[in-house]
């Protein structure tokens, strides 16, 4: 007889292997190869009207531009890698039920653990996947629509001191988090592709476990989707509310839970629990024909927040595990030695 | 209407039992499918599960597979205590829709899920699929079988790995009289390995013919029938339990 944790993980392989054949159907390769086109589109977009107002060039573009603004940008970071994301996977939990396969492969394994920790691993590595042929198909557009190469070098137009203190948004590109001088860009990008990615997984099985365990009615992909955009929109939308209502409070348009998703909220070169950067930079402006100079400190996300978000949602997801296949009516969380 | 003695032609007082349970009780979702019964099976043995629709067949075979864990009861499947479900026997399931990895073949198919159970060789798999009829070296995705070929598939993925307890949820449904026979034959076989076989079906001339023991599932409980006096028999009391009128 073989032991319960070798046979594990002789079957979690197998498990994987299982759910990547079932992830490569067509009309989920489409969804997300489309959401990969869209955000190439408004990525090349930003870039080109980026161009336009700093007079026709970006000085020292290189070919990973387009993935960077991209990252920076809310309804591709947000909304568009999400949707791709959850359309891979993000019914991994229910699509097996509605027709009994979980059943079948439940039956034969010997540890059921095992099962949810192999959809696990195939959201992970799907979602890993998925983030780097973003940044794959984004890069070879850059070069082919710009001419440009891929660089170590951090792109004038991007780059700034690296002190925090000295942080200021681009006039130009605001909302596009900058990148200190000396730093290493394309292990920079690669790193923020393989940060995506993980955000990605965590997100699709936090929505892939809840809606096995409140049993969606509706299209998961559908409600996924809706749910996103919600949690995109509203916070805006609250903002707007308040302002409207008191125009005197302190305005900030930022959100609550998907903006830490977006790297435009971040300072790059910030420690891990700093929120206000750029205290010794200053904005000089006209008014009324005198100089105004004033402080340009300003509020970032930090990301200790960022883990924070990222280890509620996992602990969200293993409650949404346990409650649907470990309550008393589904013995699926039951170890099982034969 | 009084109980009729069932005619066991295995279970002996001193027969080994593979199943036996009592009290049985399962909810799901808030509601009790299962509310009173008991269940109880020799080594070897083929029992029937009869029943209207939506009675709870299924459920009771996903428990016997080790899915759900009753609200309440006692006993064990296989010496596994059923509310902790360890130890629990190795178990050859077939859904009454068969699902499986559509792009890929009938053996192919075989071989990933045989492969989780760690203990069969491409040979084994070839003999399931020449014992349900279809052809191995056949590489027709599953997604374009029809009914039949899924429903035998099905049945070779269920008995495939020798395992000690067989549950078949409506194995006759979408096969053709030449698959009947076929299953019939399966059945007897696993039975004469000492497997244990469980199977649902609304075709009680075909359950009365297979079964050693037949229980009907109905209204929560989970009775035993009378199953030795052939099909019209079987047909008149399970007329008569269900309370129908023909």
């Amino acid at each position: 007889m073989q032991s319960a944790k070798s046979t594990a993980l002789h079957s979690l392989p197998l498990l994987l292997r299982i759910e990547l054949l079932r992830v490569l159907e067509a009309w989920r390769l489409l969804v997300a190869l489309g959401c990969i086109v869209v955000s190439i589109a408004i990525s090349y977009t930003l870039l080109g009207s980026f161009q336009a107002q700093a007079g026709g060039s970006l000085a020292g573009s290189s070919a990973l531009d387009v993935f960077y603004v991209g990252l920076n940008d809310s309804l591709v970071a947000c909304i568009l890698l999400p949707t791709g994301a959850l359309a891979l996977c993000g019914d991994a939990f229910t699509k097996e039920e509605r027709g009994g396969f979980s059943d079948v492969v439940l039956s034969r394994l010997s540890n059921r653990r095992v099962w949810l920790w192999g959809k696990c691993l195939c959201i992970t590595v799907t979602c890993l996947l998925y983030a780097i042929a973003t940044l794959a198909l984004m890069c070879i557009f850059d070069m082919v629509a710009f001419g440009t190469t891929p660089s170590v070098t951090v792109p004038q137009w991007l780059a700034y001191s690296g002190n925090p203190d000295d942080y200021q948004w681009n006039r130009y590109f605001a909302r596009i988090a900058l990148v200190p001088e000396s730093w290493n860009y394309a292990l920079l990008v690669v790193v923020l592709a393989l940060v995506e990615g993980a955000a990605l997984s965590v997100m699709t099985i936090t929505f892939a476990s809840c809606a096995a365990a409140f049993r969606a009615q509706v299209n998961p992909l559908l409600l996924g989707f809706a749910i996103l955009l919600a949690l995109t929109a509203l916070p805006e939308l609250f903002v707007n509310v308040a302002f409207l209502l008191n125009p005197s409070l302190p305005q900030s348009d930022w959100g609550f839970l998907m903006d830490r998703f977006c790297l435009c909220f971040y300072c790059l070169g910030a420690s891990f629990f700093q929120t206000e950067v750029g205290q010794a930079a200053e904005i000089t402006s006209q008014f009324d024909g005198q100089e105004i100079v004033a402080s340009a400190a300003t509020q970032v996300n930090n990301y200790a927040t960022l883990v924070l978000v990222l280890l509620l949602l996992a602990g969200l997801s293993l409650l949404a595990l346990f409650h649907r296949y470990g309550d008393a009516g589904v013995g699926r969380l039951k170890a099982r030695t034969v | 209407m009084p109980v009729n003695t069932t005619v066991l032609k295995h279970m002996g007082p001193a027969a080994e039992k593979a199943i036996d349970v009592v009290d049985l009780s399962i909810r799901l979702g808030g509601t009790t499918v299962i509310d009173s019964g008991g269940l109880q099976v020799g080594r070897g043995e083929v029992v029937g599960l009869v029943g209207p629709n939506g009675s709870g067949k299924t459920t009771l075979l996903r428990f016997l597979a080790g899915l759900i864990i009753p609200s309440s009861g006692a006993g064990n499947v296989f010496g596994a205590d059923i509310q902790n479900m360890r130890d629990w026997p190795r178990v050859g399931l077939l859904l009454e829709a068969p699902p499986f990895i559509d792009r890929m073949s009938g053996i192919e198919n075989l071989g990933i899920l045989g492969d989780l159970s760690g203990r069969r060789s491409d040979f084994d798999y070839e003999q399931a699929m020449l014992a349900v009829g279809l052809a191995p070296g056949n590489r027709t995705p599953v997604g374009r079988y029809s009914a039949g070929m899924r429903k035998r598939l099905g049945i070779a993925q269920a008995i495939m790995d020798d395992p000690d307890l067989v549950l078949l949820d409506e194995p006759t449904n979408g096969l053709d009289p030449e698959g009947v026979v076929m299953l019939r034959g399966i059945v007897r076989a696993c039975a004469k390995k000492g497997e244990t076989v469980v199977f649902s079906s609304h075709m009680l001339g075909e359950v009365a013919e297979l079964c050693d023991d037949v229980y009907l599932v109905h209204g929560g409980g989970l009775t035993r029938l009378a199953s030795g006096n052939g099909g019209a028999a079987l047909e008149r009391e399970y007329l008569s339990r269900v309370g129908a009128k023909v």
